[in-house]
């Protein structure tokens, strides 16, 4: 990804907080990103990392008891601070979201159609009903659902969960979005089921040249299908670039400790499996008092006391435009492999 | 199978379910495991594996007897549990637990860590003091890396990764020969679940415990287990050494699955995906033909007409016509 390009998405210092009886949860904290026409990108993350929330607020679909500050620009429009009226023809149609279960984001009221069609008219006032029910059958030819015509008088239930994934898929898409936030989307889903989607996703992507804003936990699906990655850790970015180069040559301790952590099924690779994974030790931490320095320096195997008193920033790699990483510790991947090892 | 060493020796299992039947409806029959064999060592780890359907939980759910069993029999050290009462069943329940999926429901909200974990004890070993029971958890707890002031807490103050440790841990007290776990990592985060599955291999080798390890996740597999059994809508499609499966899947129904998992490979010889259509068909059909036809890229007319028998191919057992 060229970085001469001028985004269609941005983020800028965006920090989101929810409100509970027991304190604030500063669930994200400070976050630059950029989203470019056409391409992939992956935010990984464990749970309460700030992946979902980050995007949600995006379309303003946070719960009602956030507050955000920052801005996320979109076609030189804050998105944060614009009221429902103006977010409403952005949102489902310039920019559209697949939720990760396909069962509660579908109305288990309404048939599919009913979905389907309410989906196109409501950015398209002018479309008449038959045109629209012509466009949803081709829609859901479009993601492999057999028998289109019959699945359109359906209700959620009567689908199993990979066809719920396609008509959520097919709803997204059914305006021709330029930006599509997939959260978790394969999931739920059994692995034959998951590569079948993944492919249908990336044909589409192609075909349309829209941005996809991929998140979810698995790194497996981020090598396979993104050109980005952003890794993120309590509401922050750890490192971010090409995917390859991130996964082969890991900057940040997060990011190595948690390729590590994952048992790879590699049919090509001799089999690692007598090693012992590497457990991070710890566990993340309470977003209601995180720590003042950097996040993971209770975790990070390569830390110090600097670590502990200061924020790292997410700067570029030296001598490198495609990659950045927010920690003090320099040297190659290789140093801080040995760090980790040698406290195992 | 006369090992001297098998503990569990599973044969011709089937388990059927009745689906509905009332005035005005037939039942019909789900057929959820079918002719089932296998068998496992000491200190052996066996995974089952298959999509969602397939018949994995019930299997599990079968050898333990918390199902009933329709046909065949489940032996575990010696004895044919298929043939006991549920109050015989009850006291081999000593010799053979279980880990659940999601940690923090499986364990009772109202209960400290203490009293979860002893609670096995309570019902196998009631003649130990209280004394006794208090120091056997907290050898236990000592054993899976649980502090002892966590003893008084409820699980609602842990985390999944700490909750899922309580699990194994009241698993362990009774000292089984045989652990099922049940999806016992998918809940879990990549960094937490590192910890349980390093855990998990740990009490293995230290106790040469017998894992029956179900799930659904074909990386972690591979990591946890010795040998492996594919199931496919209640049928083995193909059983053997781990490591050779992975290496080197015969069945096509093995090689579809090994192939769509997700890799972090970024070679050029990266192998390639077998694609498969469609879905699961429903398993309250009975099968003529191999159970796989329906979506198998191989599939040849005799596919549709015989049920293929396990054979021994490259040093593991395939239920196919064409296998290879």
């Amino acid at each position: 990804m060229s970085t001469s390009q001028t985004p269609i998405l941005s983020i800028k210092d965006l920090f989101i907080e929810f409100e509970t009886p027991d304190g604030a949860v500063k669930a994200v904290n400070g976050i630059n990103l950029d989203l470019f026409k056409g391409e992939v990108l992956g935010i990984v993350g464990e749970s309460g990392s700030g992946k979902s929330q980050s995007w949600m607020a995006t379309l303003g679909l946070l719960a009602e008891n956030a507050t955000t500050s920052g801005e996320v620009t979109f076609d030189g429009e804050n998105l944060l601070t614009l009221p429902p009226k103006a977010l409403n023809p952005i949102r489902g149609n310039r920019i559209a979201m697949v939720f990760q279960d396909p069962m509660t984001s579908l109305n288990p009221y309404l048939t599919i159609e009913t979905q389907m069609v309410e989906a196109l008219r409501i950015h398209n006032k002018r479309m008449s009903k038959p045109d629209a029910r012509k466009r949803c059958v081709e829609m859901l030819d479009r993601v492999a659902i057999p028998a289109a015509d019959k699945r359109l008088k359906q209700f959620p239930h009567e689908l199993s969960g990979g066809m719920r994934q396609r008509v959520m898929i097919a709803l997204a898409l059914l305006n021709d979005p330029e930006v599509l936030i997939a959260d978790e989307p394969t999931t739920a889903l059994d692995v034959t089921i998951q590569a079948e989607i993944l492919d249908i996703l990336l044909d589409l992507q192609r075909e349309r040249g829209m941005a996809v804003v991929f998140i979810t936990h698995d790194l497996g699906v981020v090598a396979e299908i993104c050109s980005r990655v952003c890794v993120m850790y309590a509401g922050r970015l750890a490192e971010i670039g090409p995917v390859q180069d991130v996964f082969t040559d890991a900057r940040h301790p997060y990011t190595l400790s948690l390729l590590k952590a994952t048992p790879r099924a590699a049919q090509s690779q001799a089999a690692q499996s007598d090693d012992a994974l590497y457990a991070i030790p710890g566990a993340p931490p309470n977003m209601r008092m995180p720590p003042p320095g950097c996040p993971f320096e209770p975790r990070c195997a390569c830390a110090d006391a600097h670590c502990r008193e200061q924020v790292p920033a997410l700067e570029p790699l030296q001598g490198s435009e495609t990659r950045l990483k927010a920690c003090f510790r320099e040297g190659s991947s290789a140093a801080l492999l040995e760090a980790l090892v040698h406290e195992r | 199978m006369s090992d001297r060493d098998t503990i569990l020796s599973v044969e011709n299992l089937s388990v059927h379910f009745r689906l509905g039947g009332g005035v005005f409806s037939r039942a019909s029959i789900v057929r959820a495991v079918e002719n089932v064999s296998f068998a496992l060592q000491r200190g052996e780890t066996l995974s089952i594996v298959g999509e969602s359907g397939s018949g994995k939980s019930t299997l599990a759910r079968a050898v333990l007897r918390l199902v009933a069993i329709t046909k065949g029999s489940v032996i575990l050290n010696g004895e044919n549990l298929a043939q006991l009462s549920n109050n015989e069943v009850r006291k081999r329940r000593q010799n053979m637990q279980m880990v659940f999926q999601d940690p923090i429901a499986s364990l009772s909200p109202r209960r400290t860590v203490e009293q979860i974990i002893a609670e096995p004890l309570m019902v196998h070993q009631p003649e130990l003091s209280g004394e006794e029971r208090s120091a056997k958890v907290r050898d236990t707890m000592d054993a899976i890396g649980l502090l002892p002031d966590m003893r008084n807490r409820y699980p609602h103050e842990f985390s999944g990764g700490q909750a899922q440790r309580i699990g194994i841990a009241r698993a362990l007290i009774v000292e089984p020969t045989l652990l099922v776990a049940d999806e016992p990592v998918s809940a879990l985060d990549v960094s937490i679940q590192a910890q349980v599955l390093n855990l998990l291999s740990d009490i293995k080798r230290q106790r040469s415990l017998s894992l029956l390890f179900i799930s659904h996740d074909l990386s972690v597999v591979q990591h946890v287990s010795d040998r492996l059994l594919v199931l496919y809508l209640g049928h083995v499609m193909e059983v053997g050494a781990a490591k050779d499966i992975y290496a080197n899947p015969q069945h096509p129904y093995t090689k579809a699955l090994l192939s769509a998992v997700p890799t972090i490979d970024f070679s050029a010889n990266k192998p390639k995906r077998t694609r498969l259509t469609g879905e699961l068909p429903s398993p309250t059909v009975e099968h003529v033909g191999c159970p796989f036809a329906s979506r198998c890229p191989m599939a040849q007319a005799i596919c549709n007409e015989q049920k293929p028998q396990l054979n021994t191919v490259e040093g593991r057992d395939v239920a196919c016509h064409f296998p290879g």
